[in-house]
């Protein structure tokens, strides 16, 4: 599990260079096309089948192009094709490349610096201490010291009804995490542990930068090509009307747009889609490596399960509508998407809860059973961080349904009989009572567990 | 065609003193985190210690029939604060242990008690105690893991090995007894 988690910090830092790369390569087309649109209109001579013949002392320095709405005659220092062509690939286009990584990075340092506290203000969420909930707070403590995260990340709590959390914050210095009282009245401690373990490993993946990367870069690739299409469109009614004025290239002129448009229009579908399915693809991964990480925290992997579980039940009840998709990844489950329990598409930013829970409940039965293991057993393919855009699908059910019942059965195949003898044996190392009903059901309670048993199966009455 | 040969030797003598130099640094920064987990195992049961006089203040009015029981967490907590061998610190410990699982058998008879708040916060408290103190034992394990993985790996180990590094040991369980699987019989 350790090696699976750094495995996937190296490759997580492939993927933001590769969605990064992705925009910078926008932004070079972006770049080159305009470039090539406005030597179209300013040296209609390049484009020309004769082609004149130039001193190389002209290449020197880039030619800033004419006034596309200019109807003056071509100038005297017009370019060759080859000219074009060198300023075109080699100039603009890395110009744009360079424009788009601008815009990145200036969101990127607003993001940065605030956008924790943004999302903490728009949902209302209240700093507290440890005065005011003193079991939030150890329970925050304790998963500071098992995760070793250099500093104690800020608790807040959102006054809300709604079960749902979230961790935020640049850098493990600087993190917090927040929960609704939704969630606090709602589960017990080891769930909420289970939950918060789950956002401290968001917090020591460093998911929030990450994520923020991924964020800002396919914020920057809509606004690029949706800025593209929206400029190649005003140069098309543009030349529409310039045409009117008699140039006789105005057909040509109009054409070449046309072809750009329709280029960019399709790209202006394209890349956001693609951007998009990166974007969610490592969302999910990032789930599932927050769920490791919570088990190597806790070691205790039913707390999360069923904190999961809770919340699934709940949602079933009244689900949640507000909430935006792009921060959605943020959260400990994506309220939009909790309806479907087995499935997800590539547009989830969440691995199905049943898929989580019966990979957490399959660690909690066979305790040798690393994370990656349990997925690859769920998920039924090998694990592979990354671009994984094939949508989950149902799993093959050996868990038939969410909630597991305490009794057992003797029809059970032999790995799962396996996996129950290693659980009984460390339900016996923890003082866990072993009731043997008349029915033939064995009750496996708590140490802690005081009072009546009810038998699932045949309703006898039991007292530990 | 020398100078090739010359420039080769160089660029590789470079890259392995590089190789050294953050191979050691790595190392100590790994063993100074094993430190440091270390540190914190006391951090925790310091607070443990400093929680058990507010703990017997609290319960001492409800519980007068339990004096044993109570004078035995103090007696076992005083103990452990002694300065000791890690062993004797460690068998204080679980005495401490024991006594404080013996009183919260004891609590459930007392109801009135258990509707304290004062007394609710402290089994907070005393709870998330216990909590802390086996996770800072599991974050230390993790370190000497981490540790011990880069000393024992090649070529990381023969860096180790240079400058006198030594493998870590666990925090292990000291009384074996406590992880044997215990007699369940079924009546």
């Amino acid at each position: 599990m350790f090696e699976l988690i750094r495995q996937n910090k190296r490759r997580s830092i492939l993927l933001a260079l590769l969605m990064l790369l992705f925009m910078l390569l926008i932004g070079y087309i972006i770049g080159s096309s305009l470039a090539l649109l406005f030597y179209y209109i300013s040296e209609p001579h390049a484009f020309s089948t004769e082609k004149m013949i130039q001193t190389p002392s002209q290449r020197s320095a880039p030619h800033y192009p004419q006034n596309q709405y200019s109807s003056q005659p071509p100038q005297t220092t017009s370019l060759t094709y080859e000219q074009v062509q060198y300023f075109t690939w080699l100039y603009w286009g890395p110009l744009g490349a360079f424009v788009a990584f601008v815009v990145w990075a200036i969101q990127m340092l607003f993001a940065y610096y605030s956008g924790g506290n943004m999302l903490l203000s728009i949902s209302n969420a209240i700093k507290i201490e440890k005065g005011d909930h003193p079991q939030l707070y150890n329970i925050v403590e304790e998963m500071k010291i098992a995760s070793r995260l250099p500093a104690m990340p800020e608790i807040y709590v959102i006054d809300d009804a709604s079960i749902n959390a979230f961790a935020t914050g640049r850098s493990p210095e600087h993190s917090a995490v927040a929960v609704t009282r939704g969630l606090l009245n709602h589960m017990n401690r080891d769930q909420i542990q289970g939950v918060i373990a789950h956002e401290i490993s968001h917090i020591t993946h460093r998911d929030t930068l990450y994520m923020t990367i991924l964020a800002v870069s396919l914020g920057t690739i809509i606004l690029l090509v949706v800025g593209l299409r929206e400029i190649i469109g005003a140069g098309m009614r543009g030349s529409a009307r310039y045409s009117g004025r008699g140039r006789k290239d105005a057909v040509g002129l109009i054409l070449f747009l046309f072809v750009i448009y329709i280029f960019a229009l399709l790209l202006s579908l394209i890349a956001p889609l693609i951007a998009q399915i990166i974007y969610f693809a490592c969302s999910r991964q990032r789930e599932y490596l927050a769920d490791a990480g919570a088990v190597v925290y806790t070691r205790n992997p039913e707390g999360l399960a069923s904190a999961l579980e809770t919340i699934a039940k709940h949602y079933q009840r009244q689900p949640a509508t507000d909430v935006n998709q792009i921060i959605a990844p943020l959260y400990i489950v994506n309220p939009l998407e909790t309806l479907n329990l087995d499935t997800s598409s590539i547009f989830s930013t969440h691995p199905p809860l049943q898929r989580r829970i019966q990979i957490l409940r399959d660690i909690a039965r066979t305790p040798s059973l690393s994370y990656e293991q349990a997925w690859q057993k769920a998920e039924g393919k090998k694990w592979k961080q990354g671009i994984s855009t094939t949508p989950a699908t149902s799993p093959p059910s050996s868990t038939p349904s969410i909630t597991q019942s305490l009794t057992s059965t003797s029809t059970l195949h032999e790995p799962l009989q396996n996996a129950r003898i290693t659980g009984n044996a460390i339900m016996k190392a923890q003082n866990y009572t072993f009731l043997k009903c008349k029915c033939g059901v064995i009750l496996k309670v708590p140490p802690a567990y005081k009072g009546k048993v009810i038998c699932p199966r045949c309703r006898t009455e039991h007292t530990v | 065609m020398t100078t090739g040969i010359l420039v080769a030797i160089l660029v590789f003598l470079v890259l392995l003193i590089l190789f050294f130099i953050s191979t050691y640094n790595r190392l100590v920064r790994l063993l100074n985190e094993v430190k440091n987990a270390w540190a914190q195992i006391d951090v925790q049961l310091k607070r443990r210690h400093d929680l058990i006089p507010n703990l017997v203040e609290t319960v001492k009015g409800y519980m007068q029939h339990e004096r044993a029981t109570l004078e035995n967490i103090t007696q076992a907590r005083n103990m452990a604060m002694r300065p000791g061998s890690v062993s004797e610190r460690a068998q204080a410990e679980q005495q401490l242990n024991q006594a404080l699982h013996n009183f919260f058998v004891v609590v459930e008879n007392y109801p009135d008690l258990k509707a304290n708040q004062n007394f609710l916060a402290l089994q907070e408290e005393l709870t998330s105690t216990e909590n802390r103190i086996s996770f800072a034992r599991q974050a230390y394990n993790d370190t000497v893991m981490n540790f011990n993985n880069v000393i024992q790996m090649f070529p990381t180990n023969v860096v180790g090995a240079m400058f006198g590094f030594k493998e870590q040991s666990f925090f292990e369980v000291e009384n074996v007894g406590e992880r044997a699987v215990p007699k369940v019989s079924f009546q």
